[in-house]
């Protein structure tokens, strides 16, 4: 798992967000142009899911597209931050 | 509000992808842009070239890789190596004063137009026709 997919797990834990919002929520970290292949390849992976927002008849424009993290996306994004976390610990840390 | 050019451009858009993208990349990566793009030029009301045009066009191209590298790549790349080779092969029988002697900007101009002649019409014959997409932007 990226750097980038574990952001996106972050901000997608426990709500639904548009990808611009994911964008602006990553405080510079995500850029417009690539976030939404990454979704992509994370939707194949199995990390997020996505749907299209619903709509009142008559709407004009293209529907936006509503993505959340999956069970095993977070379960996977909390593994790779345990093994990150573990792995950052100096040994006299780990000891003590 | 939906400016006229924002219109073009979505629909300039959504017409290249039916040519060149799958509709599982369109549907996940270009649609939501375009989405979004929409979405964020009827609340600026900006209509000229900016950031946000160039984050589409990023969409679109990050969208033709990832359909490149999930379909037969390594046939779209033999047909574009084959006519490569052919005009290089072309190119250096007809140098009078052989290739060292060229001047560098010469060579780059001869690269660029060995790699365009190559990669056109592999690229309009070859790439998979898509099916027709209705336009979903109106």
């Amino acid at each position: 798992m990226s750097a980038t997919e574990s952001l996106i797990l972050e901000l997608l834990r426990g709500r639904e967000r548009y990808g611009l919002e994911l964008v602006d929520f990553s405080k510079g970290k995500l850029k417009r142009g690539s976030v939404y292949v990454t979704l992509a390849r994370m939707e194949s992976k199995g990390f997020v899911e996505s749907h299209q927002e619903e709509r009142a008849a008559g709407a004009i424009g293209l529907p936006r597209r509503l993505y959340r993290a999956t069970e095993y996306g977070l379960k996977v994004h909390d593994a790779y931050q345990l093994l990150r976390d573990a792995l950052a610990l100096r040994p006299a840390e780990a000891q003590g | 509000m939906r400016g006229r050019e924002t219109v073009t451009f979505v629909e300039t858009i959504t017409a290249l992808s039916d040519r060149f993208l799958s509709e599982r990349a369109f549907q996940l990566i270009v649609a939501p842009a375009l989405a979004d793009f929409e979405y964020d030029a009827g609340a600026t009301a900006r209509s000229r070239l900016t950031r946000e045009h160039f984050a589409v066009l990023a969409a679109f191209t990050g969208a033709i890789w990832d359909d490149a590298i999930r379909g037969n790549v390594w046939t779209f790349a033999g047909l574009v190596f084959m006519p490569a080779c052919y005009y290089c092969f072309f190119f250096l029988l007809g140098l009078p004063a052989g290739f060292d002697r060229l001047p560098l900007n010469l060579i780059a101009a001869l690269g660029f137009a060995v790699f365009t002649l190559s990669l056109a019409p592999a690229l309009v014959c070859f790439w998979p026709e898509r099916p027709s997409r209705k336009p979903s932007s109106e």
